[in-house]
């Protein structure tokens, strides 16, 4: 169980992550909202995804490719939180936006 | 990360974005008017829109409301209420968004034929940025038109004569030579030239001559109407008088008593009791009777100038 955890953890955290193309997004101060437009093209409606509080630091972070380990830095400095305690969080959000269509990952 | 929590702010960009992706995936011709795309012009102050305002070319409408109704789009539920103006949009809504999309179908003030109107403001198109996106859009000229019209029409709104005075100062002193030329020539091509005259007077651009036949200067008439008098009296009263002679006083004596049926449709705030409803009756006949006054003067102006050549 740990040990595929940690293939999870690894398979993510080696990757570097940005994102996707075809997206509509709003930017604020706190808040981004973002609709996945492609979703169009293959006939499903897309939802649009409200992005808040450390979400909304990730996915600003995101705007240009970052491995998890540089996301992880960032938030930790913004949160105050140590960045071991981060790390599961911060890809699991990652592998959530990825499984949604928001993140593509680049080698 | 919940759409319900998709704040109108928010919303309102992202669905400009999704209707003018639906709008290229199904070869539909569409511009996007009013709100986000006079901001982005800079011919609007900011405010909070709750709609997306989009113009289908009217032979790709029913097809494009045809393809947003895939995606979720449903019409909202019109209240039978006579107009004096055509219906000029179709309401959209979705349950997952708490904006509307409005479909327009015509531009109230644009007596052109329909389709030739829209394929002029389609020839000079621009793409403007929305939320990351580019969506198909009037030219800055074109939006300034649409921003004046949409104002001139309900000038007794506050909200309007604001963004009218704002408009004008925005462009009075700083149009080019090609921009004002490009006014005539919307104002001209769209069936405009009558209805944009106080605003080109602002600009001190000499109107182009307005059409003379007779299609044009019924539509005219019935801008004028609804500009000067925009009331349920002044509704139900040029609805009548576009029917036959000999149906006229039936028409009228259907708009006194408003049948029961036809009442509640109209008026779904009234409690349903008797005497709640003999009450708003009541008040109703009372507006109405304060209106009239208003409303003949304009038939009457409307008369005369039938008689006088139709200008």
């Amino acid at each position: 169980m740990e040990e595929r955890r940690s293939s999870r953890v690894d398979d993510v955290a080696t990757g570097r992550w940005v994102h996707a193309d075809d997206l509509a997004q709003t930017c604020g101060a706190d808040r981004s909202s973002v609709l996945d437009l492609g979703q169009i093209k293959r006939g499903m409606s897309p939802s649009p995804y409200v992005l808040e509080g450390s979400g909304h630091t990730i996915w600003s972070i995101l705007r240009a490719p970052h491995q998890v380990s540089e996301v992880v830095r960032v938030v930790a400095g913004e949160t105050g939180l140590d960045g071991s305690d981060l790390e599961d969080t911060v890809v699991s959000f990652i592998e959530e936006l990825h499984h949604l269509g928001l993140l593509s990952r680049l080698p | 990360m919940r759409e319900r929590r998709l704040p109108l702010s928010d919303a309102v960009p992202l669905a400009h974005t999704l209707a003018s992706r639906v709008a290229e995936q199904h070869d539909c011709r569409v511009l996007f008017i009013k709100g986000s795309v006079a901001e982005a012009y800079r011919l609007r102050p900011h405010r909070l829109s709750s709609d997306v305002d989009v113009w289908a070319s009217p032979d790709d409408f029913e097809r494009y409301l045809t393809a947003l109704r895939r995606f979720g789009w449903r019409e909202r539920e019109l209240r039978p209420a006579p107009r004096i103006l055509e219906l000029h949009s179709t309401t959209l809504i979705h349950d997952s968004w708490p904006c509307d999309i409005d479909v327009h179908r015509v531009f109230p003030g644009m007596l052109a034929e329909p389709q030739d109107t829209f394929d002029h403001l389609w020839d000079h198109r621009s793409g403007v940025d929305v939320a990351g996106v580019s969506i198909p859009a009037c030219d800055r000229m074109g939006t300034a038109v649409v921003t004046a019209l949409h104002a001139l029409r309900d000038m007794h709104v506050e909200r309007n004569r604001a963004e009218f005075a704002y408009l004008v100062d925005t462009l009075r002193d700083s149009l080019t030579r090609a921009e004002r030329e490009r006014l005539v020539e919307i104002a001209s091509a769209t069936g405009a030239a009558q209805t944009l005259g106080p605003f080109l007077e602002r600009l001190r651009i000499q109107p182009p001559e307005p059409p003379s036949d007779a299609a044009y200067v019924h539509r005219w008439h019935d801008w004028e109407w609804r500009r000067q008098n925009n009331n349920p009296t002044s509704r139900w009263v040029r609805e009548a008088i576009r029917r036959p002679f000999y149906k006229v006083p039936a028409r009228l004596w259907r708009a006194v008593v408003l049948p029961g049926d036809l009442f509640w449709q109209l008026h779904p705030e009234v409690e349903p009791t008797r005497r709640a409803m003999w009450i708003a009756r009541g008040r109703r006949l009372g507006r109405g009777a304060a209106a009239l006054p208003g409303v003949v003067s304009v038939a009457w102006s409307s008369y005369r100038d039938d008689q006088h050549g139709g200008r």
